[in-house]
């Protein structure tokens, strides 16, 4: 059986992170990859299909210069950029105000979790605009599982969505 | 004045001045007052006016005290002005200038009313206020960020030595000799370990027959098992990045324990069980090493952060220290005993040139040591080791020149961009360089903000230049010209003092 494959988007899982990824290269459940910046996100994103994606709201934008010039306009901020944002807009709203572009076309709001340091609070409204329903924040005290916790949600709700079109 | 001029002032209309214009009765009715009045009231802007401006004051007392500064400013020969009078119209507050005076019967003197201009000054009154509330809070805040920095200072410190603890007992050496080691060897140390735990595993395997097998352990779990040989021995092309390969070895290690300890007893080869458990044993405890060695340089990375910070934050609420005479070999020794520490758990070496040259310099001893410690955490943070038999080095060279004392620092590894420094992008307040976040090598945007400003206080200035330590080899249009290697010199120059 094919296993599901992942991609995580974030450039801290390489060092503060670290210890959330452990399971997933050596545990066999999943095809991972990682993304650190947009450009690559988006160079994975285009090879080819993921059942789950999971996006951080804080990235930089990598060499791409259309991403870079988004990035400057904000001052070179990742705070206030919130390319994490803007990607996963430009994905599920194909807006090309944002990156001229086209996305590829396969991506769909229940494939998507968003796992970040900004609150609900902040970025609901986002959030619900773009129907991404699988969130978490990042703050001390999560278990090393919580990214297999966030792939299973993910999974489990493509499933049910499955079933019920199946209806 | 020419005729026609004459005729224009003379037909002048007060009301018709782009001002607010009135003329009340002493008990404040309106005896007359034009459309800028009426609009601030909301009164009709044409015809009679049957209201009087008493109404209009927030705090009904505040009229009489300001007829009474109207009267005493008459006595003085001049007029009520720049009053500031809170006035409530419907449910919106307005903040008024005033300048007033009395008007009186020229032949008893009395008071027949008063005549004034008012100004609008709603908007920098409540921009006032606001920032005034603003203030107050940035200065709670300065102070509070000071108490809750240093509280976290010794929550790192206790966190620093519980780690040295830790890795003392994983790696049964002195916490100095055990940061002395490169990470680059301790991962090839790793991986040879994966690669033992993974023929381990192949020969439990190998000398097991199905039916003990199926005995001791079910089959999900076999297959758990042997599914990590492949992966413990490419561990180095399956976990790309050392970084992370000491937690998703560590992690695989525990649960082959834990498996192991699920096994049937008495069922297996004992000796062959113990050989996992072993190998597991020493992966999960060389890999904790490595992770904890990782971990403990990024808090003694964060600790130093958070002093500058605390520093930065808090250097205007701080008692007035005077500029004294400084010697430069002193400032700079200081500023590398702050920083030992880091540069040890970050195996990066300091190398002094210019070792005997000594000037003075006219400062704040505190302020100039931050700078300093704050241009050196940076150069050892985004040092690269570029010799296989040497650890990473730094270079400081302290020289004199046109009037000027300078500090430079040298190093090698993490490229700054050029547009970063000709824009001034790097000297922004938390501005982090592009590359900055390369090998872990957090920035936190306050080094050469605060180091800049230093200088300047101090009548200097800071330099920067990255340029590729092989100039040619990549050219800037390559998207790989920025992971090579650059020669990164920050320099800080301040004036001499005068010799005496």
């Amino acid at each position: 059986m094919k296993k599901p494959s992942v991609l995580w988007i974030e450039d801290s899982a390489r060092f503060e992170l670290r210890n959330l990824v452990g399971q997933l290269f050596f545990g066999g459940k999943y095809d991972f990859n990682l993304a650190e910046d947009v450009t690559s996100a988006i160079d994975h994103l285009r090879a080819r299909e993921y059942d789950a994606v999971i996006v951080d709201i804080r990235l930089p934008p990598g060499i791409d210069p259309d991403w870079r010039k988004l990035y400057q306009q904000t001052g070179f901020d990742r705070v206030h950029a919130q390319l994490g944002l803007k990607l996963l807009r430009w994905l599920l709203t194909k807006d090309n105000s944002i990156h001229p572009a086209e996305p590829p076309e396969w991506i769909k709001p229940h494939q998507i979790a968003v796992f970040t340091v900004e609150s609900k609070g902040e970025i609901r409204q986002h959030l619900d605009e773009l129907g991404i329903t699988v969130f978490r924040q990042k703050s001390a005290g999560l278990r090393d599982t919580i990214l297999l916790e966030l792939i299973d949600e993910i999974l489990m709700r493509a499933q049910a969505d499955a079933s019920v079109s199946a209806l | 004045m020419d005729p026609q001029h004459l005729a224009i002032a003379h037909e002048l209309n007060i009301l018709d001045l782009p001002i607010g214009v009135y003329v009340v009765a002493p008990d404040g009715r309106f005896l007359a007052c034009n459309r800028s009045v009426r609009a601030m009231f909301n009164l009709p802007l044409e015809g009679d006016i049957r209201a009087s401006i008493s109404q209009f004051y927030a705090d009904s007392k505040a009229r009489n005290e300001l007829l009474r500064k109207a009267t005493e400013a008459e006595a003085r020969g001049a007029y009520l002005e720049k009053e500031i009078i809170p006035f409530r119209v419907g449910d919106r507050k307005l903040y008024l200038e005033d300048y007033c005076k009395p008007l009186r019967d020229p032949a008893t003197r009395d008071i027949i009313g008063y005549v004034g201009c008012l100004v609008d000054v709603t908007a920098e009154q409540e921009a006032e206020k606001r920032e005034s509330k603003l203030q107050k809070r940035v200065e709670e805040l300065t102070f509070d960020i000071g108490r809750i920095l240093h509280a976290n200072t010794g929550t790192l410190l206790m966190a620093q030595q519980t780690l040295d603890g830790v890795a003392e007992a994983l790696g049964q050496h002195t916490i100095k000799e055990l940061i002395a080691a490169p990470l680059e060897e301790r991962d090839e140390q790793l991986l040879k370990e994966a690669a033992l735990l993974a023929n381990a595993i192949d020969k439990l395997a190998q000398a097991t027959d199905p039916e003990r097998r199926r005995h001791a352990l079910s089959e999900a779990k076999w297959d758990a098992l042997t599914g990590k040989i492949a992966p413990l021995r490419q561990a180095r092309d399956v976990v790309p990045g050392m970084e992370m390969r000491a937690p998703a070895l560590r992690t695989t290690a525990h649960q082959i324990t834990a498996i192991c300890q699920d096994m049937s007893p008495g069922v297996l080869a004992r000796e062959l069980v113990r050989e996992v458990m072993r190998a597991a044993a020493q992966l999960e405890s060389s890999a904790c090493l490595v992770d904890v060695l990782m971990t403990r340089t990024a808090i003694i990375q964060m600790d130093s952060t958070l002093r500058s910070l605390r520093d930065f934050i808090t250097a205007d609420v701080r008692t007035y220290e005077p500029k004294k005479r400084l010697s430069v070999k002193q400032l700079t020794d200081q500023a590398i005993t702050q920083i030992a520490e880091f540069a040890r758990s970050s195996r990066v070496d300091i190398v002094r040139r210019d070792r005997d040259f000594d000037t003075s310099v006219e400062g704040v001893e505190r302020d100039l040591v931050r700078a300093l410690s704050n241009l050196l955490h940076n150069a050892i943070k985004y040092s690269w080791r570029r010799d296989r038999a040497k650890a990473p080095w730094l270079t400081i060279r302290t020289y004199a020149r046109e009037g000027m004392a300078c500090v430079e620092f040298e190093n090698w590894g993490v490229p700054i961009a050029q547009d970063e420094i000709e824009q001034g992008l790097i000297f922004q307040l938390g501005y982090r360089g592009k590359w900055s976040k390369d090998r872990g090598r957090l920035g936190t945007g306050i080094g050469l903000t605060d180091a800049r400003r230093t200088a300047q206080t101090h009548y200097g200035n800071l330099r920067v230049a990255s340029r590729p330590s092989n100039p040619g080899w990549v050219r800037p249009e390559d998207p790989n010209y920025y992971n090579q290697p650059f020669v990164t010199t920050v320099t800080f120059c301040i004036p001499e003092a005068l010799k005496k």
